[in-house]
């Protein structure tokens, strides 16, 4: 599903990441753990191709780095979910509008993404908070409204960039468990996190970083 | 056909989700396309006032005398050949004494026995064009008539307002593409903060799978809205400045400021939309990866 190989990728200012040799496959659940500036945002970008390897070749869903043009970059984007600790929500449209922005883009007609909304919110315990705005959920609400958002066009990967950043403990246990019945169902998760004791012990693949290299 | 619809439906629900914005640009627009409009109409009136003043220029040709009535039209035939010869009226003897008589009011026989004064011509120039009027060839080839005896005609006046006229030509069309430039420049930078505010938006939309064009259309059709909207507002603005300076005018002088409202309307709007939507459209392509 996701295959890195021999992966270089270094900022003009500094880090980055180097060799990095990583498979992923189908509806499996990694952890990405390591510190702050490790290069787990990097991975997550290299792997979604906001960056392209300067060195090595990365493989998505039969997506290949190396002649990647922009054009293709969106159907790469529709395959794949992303959240990220800053929710990266639409502040100036609602909470109905921001999650069938998705489908919008898939081009799906107006009452079947009425149908899939309202299911989604049920879903994620979100239907009262239907005509909200953003700035008038809480982080848990923001958070679920962004992975809501993410798995709506029921993508082949799910990647979160440090998800549980912005939440209390007992809401990122929440969000995990969240993400553990959505890997169930088939999603293959990437989940970038320097939390340690959120994650350990549940009994995925971790993978660590360290200055820009995957140690296991 | 939804996707079409919605994204359509994002550029108009954009205005009113940003109506400040909305109003800054479309603000702009109408500002600075007045300013424009009002030079298109300036330009048009002087070619309207030159225009006026050029109907009053007059060359006055004395012919000599002991030339007959054939020998006279077949001079006036050919000064009307002459280019830059609107138009000529010949005053033959009888005719100018006719014309002493109503001017002084005496017979000129009865003064001094005899009719001296000579038969004329009065030559009209040509009054239309925006290229100075030369007087001078018009004058040599006068001159070089075996019939004419003397030119009369205000060369000084006659330099003078063409040449001011057409250093105000060149000076309006200085403005006229300066106020342009200004509002290409205003436009487009308004048009530019407004989109740098919502570039997360874009991002956000690129995440999400959107393709380029997807991001681009509401922001085509918010443009194309703004400068369509402010532009209409500058030729209503501009329709009532006009029909109260009308007004003004009439009362002081028989000038009427001329204008057409549909033309001025769909130039000022076909401005206004150009400007928005390449603007939008540079503007999002320099925030879309």
């Amino acid at each position: 599903m996701i295959h890195l190989d021999n992966v270089s990728y270094t900022f003009k200012k500094g880090g980055g990441v180097t060799n990095v040799n990583l498979d992923i496959n189908e509806s499996e659940f990694v952890f990405m753990i390591g510190p702050t500036g490790s290069g787990k945002t990097t991975m997550l970008r290299l792997i979604y191709m906001d960056i392209l390897p300067q060195v090595g070749n990365i493989v998505v869903n039969k997506f290949t780095s190396s002649g990647m043009k922009s054009k293709k970059l969106p159907r790469l984007r529709q395959k794949i979910g992303m959240v990220f600790q800053n929710y990266l929500l639409m502040n100036d449209r609602d909470l109905f509008e921001n999650i069938a922005l998705p489908l919008h883009v898939l081009g799906f007609p107006k009452r079947q993404i009425t149908e899939l909304v309202e299911k989604s919110l049920d879903e994620f315990g979100l239907s009262n908070k239907v005509n909200h705005y953003p700035h008038e959920l809480s982080g848990g609400e923001q958070q679920r409204a962004c992975v809501a958002r993410a798995m709506i066009k029921d993508p082949d990967i799910l990647l979160a960039d440090e998800p549980t950043g912005n939440l209390d403990p007992v809401t990122s246990f929440e969000l995990i468990k969240i993400f553990e019945k959505i890997n169930k169902a088939g999603t293959t998760i990437l989940m970038a996190s320097h939390n340690y004791n959120l994650i350990k012990g549940r009994g995925h693949r971790i993978i660590e970083i360290q200055n820009g290299s995957v140690r296991s | 056909m939804d996707k079409f619809s919605f994204l359509i439906a994002e550029g108009f629900k954009n205005i009113f989700r940003h109506k400040l914005t909305s109003f800054a640009t479309i603000f702009s627009v109408f500002l600075t396309l007045s300013i424009v409009g009002f030079l298109i109409l300036a330009n048009q009136n002087t070619n309207k006032i030159i225009e006026y003043l050029r109907a009053k220029y007059k060359i006055e040709v004395f012919f000599k005398e002991g030339f007959t009535d054939d020998e006279l039209n077949n001079a006036i035939n050919q000064i009307g050949s002459i280019k830059g010869v609107r138009s000529t009226t010949l005053i033959s003897k009888k005719d100018a004494e006719k014309i002493f008589k109503s001017q002084f009011g005496e017979d000129i026989f009865d003064l001094v026995g005899f009719n001296p004064l000579p038969a004329s011509c009065v030559v009209n120039v040509e009054k239309d064009g925006i290229e100075k009027l030369e007087i001078m060839p018009i004058i040599k080839r006068l001159e070089m008539l075996p019939v004419v005896d003397e030119i009369k005609y205000q060369s000084g006046l006659i330099s003078r307002i063409e040449s001011y006229y057409q250093r105000f030509s060149q000076i309006a069309i200085l403005c006229f593409i300066l106020s342009l430039a200004i509002s290409i420049f205003v436009i487009s930078n308004t048009i530019r903060l407004t989109i740098f505010s919502r570039k997360n938006l874009i991002v956000s939309f690129q995440l999400i799978g959107a393709t380029r064009s997807f991001v681009r259309f509401p922001f085509i059709v918010e443009g194309l809205f703004h400068g369509f909207f402010g532009s209409m507002l500058s030729a209503i603005a501009l329709y009532f400045l006009i029909d109260y300076g009308n007004t003004v005018i009439d009362d002081i002088i028989s000038f009427k400021i001329n204008f057409d409202p549909y033309l001025l309307s769909a130039t000022l709007i076909f401005i206004g939309i150009m400007i928005s939507t390449i603007g939008s459209i540079r503007a999002t392509s320099k925030y879309i990866k």
